[in-house]
């Protein structure tokens, strides 16, 4: 007999039913290559976060196979207990090069390091300004902490100077925000960010998940981007997205992570990275510091072809900088019936609904990576004109 | 204060933070017109904080769907006016 309980665990899928479509958790039968399988069919890759089509690249896959026979599949333990062995410290040290920052932190997901941030660093004396449109894991670590919570206007910088001359009374002021938003391909201004934290006497915590490995002109990610030398904030990024491997980082004075290294749970609790995804990182970064600039060429051509498609297509589409192209959709309905139309037509997107984005504001995303080749961007071209159009007809 | 002064002090709070450009009026849902999450609510209550002087308890403005429930709200908990002092004002100025 099912419990009583279970009928309060009820999630609304009729919309996907009404349109025989349901998007998420979507089987692809392989890896991340120059076409994605799913139901036995081709796709074109625009939903991934593989921006410079690392993933499958056979340079990181023979370096992570090389880290699995050297040192096994996992080191069953914590980074506090078995977890940090020498290929775990070489990552370190090979981001903070790569960042120019002082010292870096492993965790399991940029998610959990977001979340175990802000509980190590905030308490109910303390005040975070946050961007409206930060990601939810940022939102939710600061959330945990019991803390005055200030939102302020999306990049607006005059608004957080504003609202930063009424937080006098608190013991500590957090700063937040996100390199590039991932919804819309905003970018933001960090270096008027660090400059107003540092007159408030506040501490910046920049999330670069989607700005790692993409910005800059040598892919060093926001603080290369802004000019930003001797970043005196908190800095996380996923490794999972430009990177292609898997798990965040946290980056820091060497003050701040040997706080966090003995106070974070997120860190101290959970299993550190397994070999074969350090191996492929550490190849990963390698392949950007000799390869970034023909990369990042084709990822910008990429994304201006699609833009511009997009535009044509009579699409309306936010304007920013990054190479994510968010198509504002408006309704649940026509942000999953222009998913599905495109999907029709092999092409793989990813449709974001409330609460990743604020209510009627669905957009579906479009990521066109640097290893989509020009016959491939044709066609997605031809492939979102003609789902714009299909989908105009059923959302009319 | 008097009460249009209320109205359009808190109006201009509403129709800065809002990212829709059709102007609020009194009866606007704030969450189905003019989309408010909640961090854009938690963004109007520090801000009308701000504006008048006063700590706004969340538990408060769960209620809350249009500007006009706001003016209330505002009006009778946090500021000390009542409608009828208000009625009284308007008589006066009339």
């Amino acid at each position: 007999m099912k419990p009583e309980w279970l009928d309060n665990l009820n999630i609304d899928v009729s919309l996907a039913k009404k349109l025989t479509f349901n998007p998420y958790y979507g089987e692809l039968e392989a890896g991340l290559g120059e076409t994605t399988c799913l139901v036995g069919k081709k796709f074109l890759d625009l939903a991934s976060n593989n921006y410079l089509g690392l993933a499958g690249d056979p340079r990181v896959l023979a370096a992570a196979r090389l880290a699995l026979d050297e040192n096994g599949l996992s080191l069953c333990g914590t980074p506090i207990a078995t977890g940090a062995n020498r290929l775990y410290n070489t990552l370190c040290r090979s981001l903070e090069r790569f960042l120019g920052m002082e010292r870096v932190l492993l965790y399991p997901s940029c998610y959990q390091a977001n979340l175990g941030l802000f509980r190590a660093l905030a308490g109910k004396e303390d005040v975070t300004l946050v961007d409206q449109f930060a990601h939810a894991s940022l939102l939710q670590g600061i959330a945990a902490t019991g803390c005055k919570v200030m939102p302020f206007l999306h990049n607006n910088m005059e608004h957080l100077q504003k609202l930063l001359g009424r937080c006098g009374r608190y013991r500590r002021i957090l700063v937040v925000s996100e390199s590039v938003f991932s919804t819309r391909g905003t970018i933001c201004p960090l270096a008027d960010m660090q400059a107003l934290a540092e007159e408030f006497d506040a501490l910046p915590i920049i999330d670069d998940s989607h700005g790692i490995g993409v910005l800059g002109v040598r892919g060093r990610g926001i603080l290369e981007h802004e000019h930003v030398e001797n970043f005196s904030g908190i800095y996380t990024a996923s490794l999972g997205k430009a990177l292609a491997g898997q798990g965040g980082m946290v980056a820091a004075s060497a003050e701040i992570i040997e706080y966090l290294s003995y106070s974070n749970e997120a860190l101290i609790y959970s299993t550190a990275l397994t070999p074969p995804v350090i191996g492929g990182l550490l190849e990963v970064l390698r392949i950007i510091e000799e390869e970034f600039s023909q990369k990042s060429k084709r990822l910008t051509a990429n994304r201006s072809q699609l833009l511009r498609s997009a535009t044509e297509a009579g699409l309306k589409t936010i304007a920013g900088d990054a190479p994510i192209v968010g198509v504002q959709q408006g309704s649940d309905r026509a942000t999953l019936i222009l998913t599905r139309e495109l999907f029709k037509r092999g092409v793989f997107s990813t449709p974001f609904l409330p609460p990743s984005v604020p209510p009627n504001q669905g957009v579906v995303r479009l990521i066109a990576n640097a290893g989509l080749s020009e016959d491939q961007m044709c066609r997605a071209s031809h492939a979102l004109k003609d789902a714009a159009e299909a989908s105009r007809r059923d959302t009319e | 204060m008097k009460e249009n002064d209320l109205k359009n002090k808190i109006l201009t709070i509403f129709q800065t933070i809002s990212r829709r450009t059709e102007p609020i009026r009194m009866e606007t849902n704030l969450r189905e017109e003019m989309d408010f999450d909640s961090l854009t609510t938690l963004m109007a209550m520090n801000e009308l904080d701000d504006a008048f002087e006063i700590e706004i308890n969340e538990e408060d403005f769960i209620d809350v769907v249009t500007a006009a429930d706001v003016v209330r709200l505002l009006r009778e908990n946090y500021l000390g006016l009542s409608a009828e002092s208000d009625a009284k004002e308007m008589a006066n100025e009339t």
